[in-house]
């Protein structure tokens, strides 16, 4: 492989194409706000959209790569949503800080918002991963009602009345950088020794052991990673939305996660971003249909399910979704 | 002795499927143990390899007490278990296989040894490389989890039933591969229900009985005793 001369260039700019794109995106979309030709209200739609994206590729972690039946990803998301939401406002005051020190809060925020969900990630997945399929599906699903209930009987953050006055300081810039980072961090896990693990634990369980493969662990740590990815969405939306309410996060919104997910093809990333994406957009734009708005996204989930059974990516991973190094045939596989 | 076990009992609940084996299996040895269904060898290999939970007795490999030590750790050991039914990844190719295989090894230049070393043993495995391991015939998935354990760089392969639905031709394909895996060096510790084919090419068996060793000895032997030519080889 020649790595020097102008395809060696070519290569080393394809390298981050990916994130050129999406600078150019970002200029594109802040471009058509500037001049007024994107309406606010679809910017908005389509941060929820990341933000979903994010959730649902977390939740492809456990579900898609791992094999395990998780319908508890809301429960994370609420987390998550609380606890930066709480330090910005409740121990900051953040209206009340310098512009300059803002930035630093919301971070921070955020980080914390990460590690918490992933804490009760791993309270959640170490016991509960000793249950399979239908029954941990249904740990899962007590789980997320758990923290809803929780957070009804806390009066601090608003209880049953909603967490209002969060600063509303999100922009699609923040939105798009963890949105990378979170593309970025996924998909070289995937592409690693964990990930062949995780997929291993996936395909049998049995024979993954006979690998010398520690099942638990690579459960419970896919568990933990779904569960952050969702806890950081969720600060990125408390701080979109400005108002949190303990039935945004019901095992309805759990269920929206699993239908993006399996939309969109669930074990490859470019199918969680696929379906959170198409799903989270379609609805907003069938909004001329009234009533019949829910009628014809119901049917076109139906149809996607008889022809696309695969997900709208049909089980196929965008090129740079897959690391460069990673061996993606035997020919180049080295190490 | 590599390994070396006394006494070991597995129950599941209130049935006790191993009740008090011992045998032992030593460095360069194909060893067999043999028996109908239900005498108790699967669990034996399942206990050996930390999936089943011994009741009692003791298993030393390599002077090492295997009790209590888990699964994936038992593997890191140098025993690998290929299981019953196969389980290769269905939807994986087996150039993935193979590499999970190698899951617990770190020396980059010793896997690529191994992986030629197997393709070596299985050329069909090498021109398959890229197909998904669901699409391979029985016998051919039977290679894969063959040379899946191999990659492991072990230093003990168990294996279960690997005969198990195959086609005659298969079956003596499968032996003959076993031969050359101790011919390089790793000793076999083979369950089967094929007890002629079994006897054939081990240096030694163990008859089983409902959970009890009832017979033991040269293979060479075994396979000339009155009682197993009628019980198990069907003469």
């Amino acid at each position: 492989m020649d790595k020097t001369g102008f395809s060696g260039f070519l290569r080393g700019v394809g390298r981050y194409a990916p994130l050129l794109g999406l600078i150019v995106f970002y200029i594109g979309v802040t471009y058509l706000r500037e001049i007024q030709y994107l309406k606010a209200y679809y910017l908005q739609v389509l941060m929820f959209g990341l933000i979903n994206c994010m959730v649902t590729m977390g939740l492809n972690l456990i579900n898609g790569v791992t094999g395990q039946f998780s319908i508890g990803q809301a429960g994370f998301v609420a987390v998550g949503a609380y606890t930066s939401a709480a330090i910005t406002t409740l121990m900051f005051q953040f209206s009340a800080l310098s512009p300059l020190a803002r930035p630093f809060v919301f971070l921070i925020s955020i980080l914390a918002a990460g590690a918490v969900a992933g804490v009760f990630g791993y309270i959640i997945g170490r016991p509960s991963l000793r249950v399979k399929g239908d029954y941990l599906a249904i740990v899962t699903l007590g789980f997320g009602e758990i923290i809803r209930a929780v957070i009804r009987l806390i009066p601090q953050v608003g209880g049953p009345r909603g967490f209002s006055g969060i600063p509303r300081y999100v922009n699609l810039a923040w939105i798009l950088a963890f949105f990378a980072l979170t593309i970025w961090f996924l998909r070289n896990y995937i592409y690693s020794s964990f990930g062949r693990a995780c997929v291993s634990c996936r395909e049998d369980d049995l024979a993954a052991e006979t690998m010398g493969i520690n099942t638990t662990t690579h459960k419970v740590q896919a568990f933990i990673i779904g569960a952050v990815t969702a806890g950081v969405a969720g600060a990125l939306l408390a701080h979109l939305l400005g108002y949190l309410h303990p039935d945004q996060f019901s095992y309805i919104r759990s269920t929206d996660f699993l239908v993006y997910l399996y939309a969109g093809g669930a074990g490859t990333m470019s199918g969680a971003i696929a379906g959170a994406m198409v799903l989270t957009i379609l609805p907003e734009t069938l909004r001329f249909l009234a009533g019949w708005r829910l009628v014809i996204y119901g049917l076109a989930l139906v149809l996607m399910m008889l022809y696309r059974p695969n997900g709208i990516c049909n089980g196929k991973e965008f090129s740079f979704l897959i690391p460069p190094l990673a061996p993606r045939n035997p020919e180049e596989a080295r190490d | 002795m590599l390994l070396e076990v006394e006494d070991l009992r597995v129950s599941y609940g209130a049935i006790e499927a191993v009740r008090g084996v011992s045998f032992s299996v030593d460095r360069h040895e194909i060893v067999t143990l043999v028996g109908a269904n239900g005498a108790g060898k699967t669990s034996i290999l399942r206990a050996l390899s930390g999936l089943a939970e011994l009741c009692g007795g003791s298993v030393r490999y390599s002077g090492q007490e295997l009790r209590n030590v888990r699964p994936h750790d038992i593997v890191r050991r140098g025993i690998s278990h290929v299981p019953e039914g196969r389980l290769a990844f269905l939807n994986l190719s087996v150039h993935e296989n193979l590499l999970l295989g190698a899951y617990t090894r770190t020396d980059g230049e010793g896997v690529r040894e191994s992986l030629e070393k197997v393709y070596a043993l299985f050329p069909l495995l090498r021109e398959r490389r890229r197909q998904v391991a669901g699409t391979l015939s029985g016998g051919e998935q039977q290679m894969l989890v063959l040379g899946r354990a191999l990659m492991s760089d072990c230093k003990l392969l168990l294996l279960d039933e690997p005969s198990m639905g195959l086609a005659p031709i298969l079956v003596q394909e499968v032996f003959d591969t076993i031969v050359s895996v101790r011919a390089m060096g790793t000793p076999v510790l083979l369950v089967e229900q094929n007890a002629s084919m079994a006897l054939s090419i081990a240096d030694r068996g163990y008859v089983l009985e409902t959970g009890r060793v009832t017979l033991s000895g040269k293979a060479s032997d075994l396979a000339q005793m009155e009682e197993i030519r009628a019980a198990y080889l069907g003469e």
